[in-house]
Formats: C-alpha cells, structure tokens, sequence
C-alpha cells in the first residue's frame, strides 16, 4: 500500500505528521493525525509546590498561557478549598477573552486568512502573512491590530504579554487601577468595528468555498464544553454540556469535576496523543468536538448583543447543528466579537476596582480540578498533593487532545476527495493540511529549534520505495 | 527610540530550546540601563512583533538549533524570504522580516545566532554541554550587538 506522509513539524519527542494511506486502486484508504503530548508531564511535575504550578503551567504555551495559567490557578483555588473574591474572577475573566481575541486573531488572519483570500491552489511561497499583506494589507494590518488589541489588555493587567504572572492561587496578585481599566475601554471601539468589517467580509466569502464546506471535517459528531445553567455561552465557569448533531442534548449539567466519569482517553499505536472520547458512547462512537464550534452550537445564546445577533445568522446555515468544520473560522469571528463586548462590559460593571482580590489559605483539599475553554477548546488540569502542599499527581486534557479523533477523520475525509494518484499536487496538500488548521492545534508546547519546523513529504509505494517527495520550509 | 533589538526565543519548557531566552537575559541584564538596546524574550515569534522590527536599526534573533554537535555556536544573516504558511502558530526570522517589510516598507539588518541544542525533553534546566556554552554565546551576542552599534570601533578592534 502507497504511503504519503507529510511531516510539518520534526520533533524530538515524537513527530506531528499526516499519513495517507492509499490502496493499490490510487484511492485513499486511511489517513493519520499524529501529534506529540505532554508525555512524562506527571513526573516533571511531581515535588512541586501546588502554589508555583499557574506559573510552570503558563510556560507551556506561546499563544495560550492565560488559559492554562486560569485553569491551573483554578485548580488550586480548589486544592485551598476557597472562593476566589468576585472581582478577582471577572478580573481573571477579562484577561482570559483578551487571550481569546489574540489566540483567534492569530488562527484566523495570519493562519487561514491566506487561503481564503489567495485560494486552496495558490503557490505557497506566497499563501502566508507576507501574500496576505500583498492581496489586502488592510486585512493583515488589522489582524496584527487584533492581536495587539488582546496582547497588550494582558500586558497590562499582567505585567507581562508572554507569560503573564498576575493570575495566582486564590485570585489575582494585584487589583485593577482606574487608569488601565480606562485604556482597555478606549480600544474597544476600533476592536469591535475590525471584526464586524471581517465577518461581513467572511460572509460575503463563504460561497466561494462549497467544496470544502463541504469536505471539510463535515460529519456528525457529538459537541461538548462548558454552558451556563440558563444554557448561554460559558468560556471561565459553567457546567458540563454534550449535545449532538441534531442539537439534541445529550448530557447537561455534568459536573466538571467528574470529568473522569464522561471522558475517556484511548491509545492509538499511530498517535503519541490519546484521543479522548465520550465515555457512555464508547469507543470510537463517543467522538466529538470542542471548541469555537462546539461551543456554538451548544450554546443558547452568547449574552452580548452583537454577538448574539451574529449567532442567529450563524445558526441559518444548517437546518440543526453547524457540522462542518470549516465554520470553525466563522465561529472564532463570533466569539471574537463576544469578547471585545464582554470585556466592556466586565470593566464597567461596579466594584472591579475593589481591591479585595485574593484569598489566602493554605492547601485543605488533597486534590484539585480547574476547568475552563480555552480557545481552542475545554482545558482541564487535575493535580493531587501530599499533606504539605506537595504535587503527587497532575493530569491535563487540552483541547488539541478533546478533538483527536475528529482530527484524523476529517483528514481522511478531505483526503479522499482531494488525494487521487500517486503524486502529491499543491493543492490538495494545502487542503490536508487546511482541515487541520480549521481546528487550530496548538503546537505550541513543541520545539521550536531553528531546523525544526521544515515541512517533509514523502509518497511511497507498499514495497517502501520513494514515489515522491517534497520539501517545504 | 531603541537602536537594536534583541530577540530570545524558544519553549521555557523543552529544554536547550529555551536557550534563546536565557540568552537574551543575560543581554537584558547587561543591558539594563541602556536606552538603545531593546530585549525580548519570547516563547515563539508572532506577526505583532513586526512592530518592534520596524522600530529597530539591528535586530539579533537567539534560537537553539537542531543537528550535531551540541553546542555548536553558528552566526548568518537573515534577509527577508517569504516561507509556506503552516498549520502552527509559527514564524521563523525571514517571514517576520518579509511581513515587516511590507507592513513598514522597511527592515533592520538582522542576524541569526544559535546554539545546537542537546537536549529538547520536557524540562526547565538546560543541558550541560550547552550550559558550559553559555559565556561564550553571550561574548558572541554581545559582540555581535556592539558591531552593530560601533561600527568603526568595532572594525578598529579587529
């Protein structure tokens, strides 16, 4: 059987890479997502005092620090067994959006943008950020204005727009003052009217792009995440909801500290990454989606006026649920506008300049789970300490892991309509690798080591022979 | 305005790849009080920082580097060169200088410094032999930094 193999990112704890199975017909037979996990992540870990793991955490990621630094913070409220003070949690709240507007921004700009404005089929040394600022320099030049708009909301709140070390155990390490609060309101305005611009221009686009609507991870799956109890979008705090592709509830309410109880994680000899799944399903049929669109398409409503009169334009393109993962894209544009919204009105609700922001206690609880969605989807982290605060244990689900197996079925479903033959063209390269960045993985805890990032292709046939082979990066 | 700008970058958990960061450390220690010299350490590069590019006269990227030997210390120029878009939230030097210069119209001289990395396994600590490495990746940084502030000093001294 043919093999094609297509190997974005060389790392030294494992390798991401797709494969392509294809059978003696010339046809796809099989496909494989492979990416690397936290492998050993318990034991690096283990001695740690609980108090220092928000910090540790944030390192893991580039792009979405605040979200394991939130989660793992939360986790420790619960390990000191407190309730953080109100305005520590919208604090916390606000700087978690700033995050989701410059993660999305990054996602939908300066990854994907390039192959809406500049086609599937385009030459790839020009379909990137520098193609994009050639086609529509207004377009790339408000992306980064986007990204900005996030990053320096959690500079200033956090001192840092990496890895910011504001958010601790039991709140947040400082309260907020008149004067930051004033220079957050007075870009909301800009940030707002950038995104509108872009949905409209999103919109106006999508008929350009039946085909890979079409193809595109476009399949019943089961979508969970966090909800309000009234059913309302939930990115900080909420219970546990799993709807499926007829919208029909399927779980609701679910405690978030019982995760263990609905998820389950299975090995595949293939992937470094388990791939999680819902457990009263089973195996694979227990398959689902988190993120953007999951969180859609469980969601009643957002809860911010735009936002929500987006959503019900969202909910006309399919007669139930949103099933394609193409419209993950569409669905980041949303809570985009969500989040610009919701964080205006988090500042100018009263006592978010309390100085009241932290609780103090020491560990009373032997473990902790801290739950919240992240932008790519639900984040979990789970830590068990010893009688002096010590960790003994830590597990952590992250979304890239949540949406494995959706992963890989939408990769053999995009492969079997575009990947015909034995050699590899351009284009349906491109879509391959497109389907997976409408998930937006993050890879961010991987090796970043100048060499490492080069893009490898390889098509052989059953024997092991080179059939083909290509080199990007 | 920040004549030179100084960029460590790499995952704080992997190990050598966080090299660039410890790096650029030492140069913000060093360089403290010098309202020229800019540093950032940061966990990867990001299309915002064409900003800070544009505002520079030199820029100096600090990586780890993979292949053999470790702890082998390597300098080349960096030029504008447009790359393929990938699926992770990644730029390498040469994108960033291509969006720069069509952001800005513009682009700093650049220069890649790296160090080959040992060890890339989860983990905060730096392996041996690229710790034994450091002092001399930092003289190089910092010399790299004063030719590119003094130019005639610099050439005097050689």
């Amino acid at each position: 059987m043919p093999t094609i193999t297509i190997d974005p990112v060389t790392r030294i704890e494992g390798h991401s890479k797709i494969t392509i199975m294809m059978g003696d017909d010339g046809e796809v037979q099989d496909a494989h997502f492979h990416v690397t996990q936290f492998r050993g992540f318990e034991k690096f870990c283990e001695g740690r005092p609980f108090e220092e793991m928000p910090a540790l955490m944030a390192r893991i990621c580039g792009i979405c620090p605040v979200s394991h630094l939130i989660t793992s913070a939360k986790a420790c409220d619960m390990i000191m067994a407190v309730t953080i003070p109100e305005t520590a949690e919208k604090l916390r709240r606000v700087m978690n959006l700033a995050q989701i507007v410059q993660s999305h921004a990054l996602s939908f700009f300066h990854l994907s943008s390039p192959d809406f404005l500049l086609g599937f089929d385009s030459d790839p040394a020009t379909r990137n950020i520098v193609g994009l600022l050639q086609r529509d320099p207004k377009m790339a030049r408000e992306g980064i204005r986007m990204r900005q708009f996030g990053q320096q909301i959690i500079q200033w709140l956090g001192g840092k727009r990496v890895h910011p070390g504001w958010i601790v155990p039991g709140g947040v390490s400082e309260p907020l003052t008149v004067e930051r609060r004033d220079q957050i309101l007075a870009t909301i305005p800009e940030a707002i009217a950038i995104v509108l611009r872009t949905l409209s221009w999103f919109k106006g686009q999508i008929e350009n792009f039946r085909e890979e609507i079409r193809t595109f991870a476009n399949f019943p799956t089961l979508f969970l995440g966090l909800a309000k109890p009234d059913g309302g979008l939930a990115l900080y705090k909420g219970w546990v909801r799993v709807v499926d592709s007829t919208g029909e509830t399927v779980a609701d309410h679910l405690n978030p500290l019982d995760y263990q109880e609905f998820l389950g994680e299975a090995v595949e000899p293939w992937s470094y990454l388990k791939s999680t799944y819902y457990k009263p399903m089973g195996y694979p049929d227990g398959i689902y989606r988190v993120g953007p669109l999951a969180r859609l398409n469980l969601a009643k409503r957002c809860g911010t006026p735009l936002a929500d009169a987006e959503l019900a334009e969202f909910r006309e393109l399919e007669r139930h649920t949103v099933l394609s993962s193409f419209y993950y894209h569409y669905a980041r544009l949303i809570e985009m506008l969500f989040a610009v919204e919701r964080i205006q009105s988090l500042l100018r609700e009263p006592y978010i300049l309390s100085k009241h922001v932290r609780a103090h206690a020491s560990p009373n609880n032997p473990e902790g789970v801290g739950i919240m969605e992240a932008p790519r989807g639900t984040l979990i982290h789970h830590y068990k300490v010893n009688d002096d605060g010590l960790i003994t244990h830590a597990n952590m689900i992250i979304a890239t892991g949540h949406n494995n197996l959706a992963m890989n079925r939408g990769v053999l479903q995009v492969a079997r309509h575009f990947v015909h033959g034995e050699k590899i063209e351009e284009g349906m390269l491109n879509r391959v690798e497109a389907v997976i960045r409408a998930f937006d993985p993050c890879l961010s805890c991987s090796t970043h080591a100048s060499g490492q990032m080069a893009l490898h292709l390889e098509l052989r046939n059953r024997d092991g022979e080179l059939l083909d082979e290509v080199w990007r990066g | 305005m920040p004549k030179v700008l100084i960029i460590g970058y790499g995952s704080p958990l992997r190990g050598d790849d966080n090299i660039g960061c410890h790096v650029a450390q030492m140069l913000e220690h060093h360089y403290h009080d010098d309202p020229e010299v800019r540093v950032i350490g940061s966990h990867q590069l990001t299309p915002e920082m064409a900003e800070d590019l544009a505002a520079s006269e030199f820029v100096l990227f600090l990586d780890a580097a993979a292949g053999v030997p470790a702890g082998k210390i390597q300098q080349r120029s960096v030029k504008p060169q447009p790359g393929p878009l990938s699926f992770a939230h990644y730029l390498d030097p040469a994108l960033l200088l291509s969006a720069t210069m069509e952001l800005y119209g513009s682009v700093p001289r650049a220069e890649l410094l790296t160090i080959v990395g040992a060890a890339f396994e989860l983990g905060d600590r730096l392996s041996p032999v690229v710790v034994r490495r450091l002092p001399e990746m930092f003289e190089r940084a910092h010399a790299i930094v004063e030719s590119h502030r003094h130019p005639v000093v610099a050439e005097l001294l050689h």
